[in-house]
């Protein structure tokens, strides 16, 4: 339930109120909108001010981050009294006492698949201002299991690029930007970033926020925007929604097209070739129940741990499970290989279909 | 070869054309073609073990090569290939 605004809020956002595009009804919608964002950095920094000064009434801000004096010319919620003490409490600090009538949360966590569930639940939007794709990609896992609008953005050099991800009805990130992984991608630690770009992209990732929270259309679903501050351009590509999608695209339905699991080679260990098996979903495995029924004496047990384990299969080969359906085999041949083993054992003693 | 339309963004063109016509039968020829445009980051667009690397999609008439056949994606008389390229950082 909202109350009404203070004469003092009511100032404070008198130019949103008189603002066609947001107006008195657009204001109380902020005040009951709940926004995460994910990463305080140098996307995430403005993007928290701009919601906080705009009356959003609930914002959560996680981060894990600790403040460092190289952040400061782009992440002005922070200044030099603030190095060394963590992101997110200086940030939570700094926004209420920009905007006292708003609640502002911080989450010191860590984003990955085991915590991202918990990080971005009773929100109705979802901003990025993350900083690498593996944790981007666990957000958009979440927000499609969870419903959630995600607006997506990353800024390098000069560039940006941000789009709006509504979960079954447009393309989600792994549509987009199927598999990328963050190796051989430049960071702003090496390549550095223009703090002028990191504005006009949180800029418009609020924007998007806004047109989510207050129920009108937003612009950039289905469209990824690219933009160039050297050239002053800006590019719209149209981004479609795949049905072969590993997050979104309601896999299993056409068998000939299969692409999972897919195998690949990761590295090699003291001369021995070491294969990934990704089943192309999380197929949440029960490992009690699958270590009884490995009482074959080819199989045995190395180690044990919660989220998974590693099995010796006839001397030579080392298989460890993930309790979500992820295998890492060490000591074969050949990605045939190491695939025909994980079939074995997911099709023959888990009796999981592994073809998706 | 057939005749398709590239279009690149200003961080592979450079001050060249975004839009350029090149000779391309599959996807692997469109990177071999950024490879000979961009020796400078050759090493980023293929990695060490062969493998075009992940940041770097290749959308033909609107559908990402990922979904089509990858690499071996094949091309046609009038294709269009746009080359988007995963931006890291934030
Ligand atoms: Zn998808």
């Amino acid at each position: 339930m909202v109350e009404e605004f203070t004469d003092k809020e009511f100032e404070m956002y008198s130019r949103q109120i008189v603002l066609s595009a947001i107006g008195y009804q657009g204001q109380e919608k902020l005040k009951k909108g709940r926004v995460a964002v994910v990463g305080v950095g140098g996307l995430g920094s403005p993007v928290a001010t701009l919601l906080t000064a705009m009356g959003v009434g609930y914002i959560r801000i996680i981060d894990r981050d600790i403040v460092e004096v190289s952040n400061l010319h782009r992440q002005h919620l922070y200044t030099f009294k603030d190095v060394g003490y963590p992101k997110v409490e200086v940030a939570a600090k700094r926004l209420r006492e920009l905007n006292p009538y708003i609640e502002v949360e911080p989450f010191p966590i860590f984003i990955d698949d085991s915590t991202v569930l918990e990080a971005v639940r009773d929100v109705d939007v979802v901003v990025d201002g993350l900083d690498n794709f593996k944790a981007r990609r666990a957000v958009n896992k979440a927000c499609y299991k969870l419903s959630i609008p995600y607006i997506y953005a990353s800024a390098i050099e000069t560039y940006g690029s941000t789009t709006t991800i509504i979960p079954g009805v447009g393309p989600c990130l792994e549509c987009i930007f199927p598999n990328v992984s963050d190796e051989g991608l430049p960071t702003c630690s090496t390549v550095g970033v223009h703090p002028s770009v990191l504005q006009i992209i949180s800029g418009i990732e609020v924007y998007e926020v806004v047109n989510i929270l207050t129920g009108k259309s937003p612009r950039l679903l289905g469209k990824l925007l690219i933009y160039d501050l050297r050239e002053l351009t800006s590019s719209l590509v149209d981004v479609t929604k795949s049905k072969y999608c590993s997050v979104c695209g309601g896999l299993g339905v056409e068998k000939e097209e299969v692409r999972y699991p897919v195998v690949e080679e990761v590295c090699a260990r003291g001369g021995l070739a070491t294969f990934m098996v990704n089943p192309g979903r999380i197929i949440r495995l029960n490992l009690e129940e699958l270590l009884s029924r490995l009482n074959s004496p080819k199989y045995k047990l190395i180690t044990r741990s919660q989220l998974g384990m590693t099995l010796q299969i006839d001397s030579k080969i080392k298989f460890s499970l993930l309790h979500s359906g992820i295998a890492v085999i060490e000591g074969v041949e050949s990605g045939e290989e190491a695939l025909r083993i994980y079939r074995d054992i997911m099709e023959n003693v888990i009796k999981i279909e592994t073809e998706i | 070869m057939p005749k398709v339309k590239l279009v690149l963004p200003s961080i592979l063109a450079c001050s060249g054309d975004k839009v350029r016509e090149i000779e391309a039968s599959t996807i692997r020829d469109v990177v071999e073609y950024l490879c000979s445009l961009r020796p400078d980051i050759k090493s980023r667009i293929i990695s060490h073990d062969g493998e075009i690397n992940t940041f770097l999609n290749f959308y033909v008439n609107g559908v990402n090569a990922y979904f089509i056949k990858g690499v071996e994606t094949e091309l046609k008389d009038g294709d269009e290939v746009s080359v988007i390229p995963a931006l890291g950082g934030g």
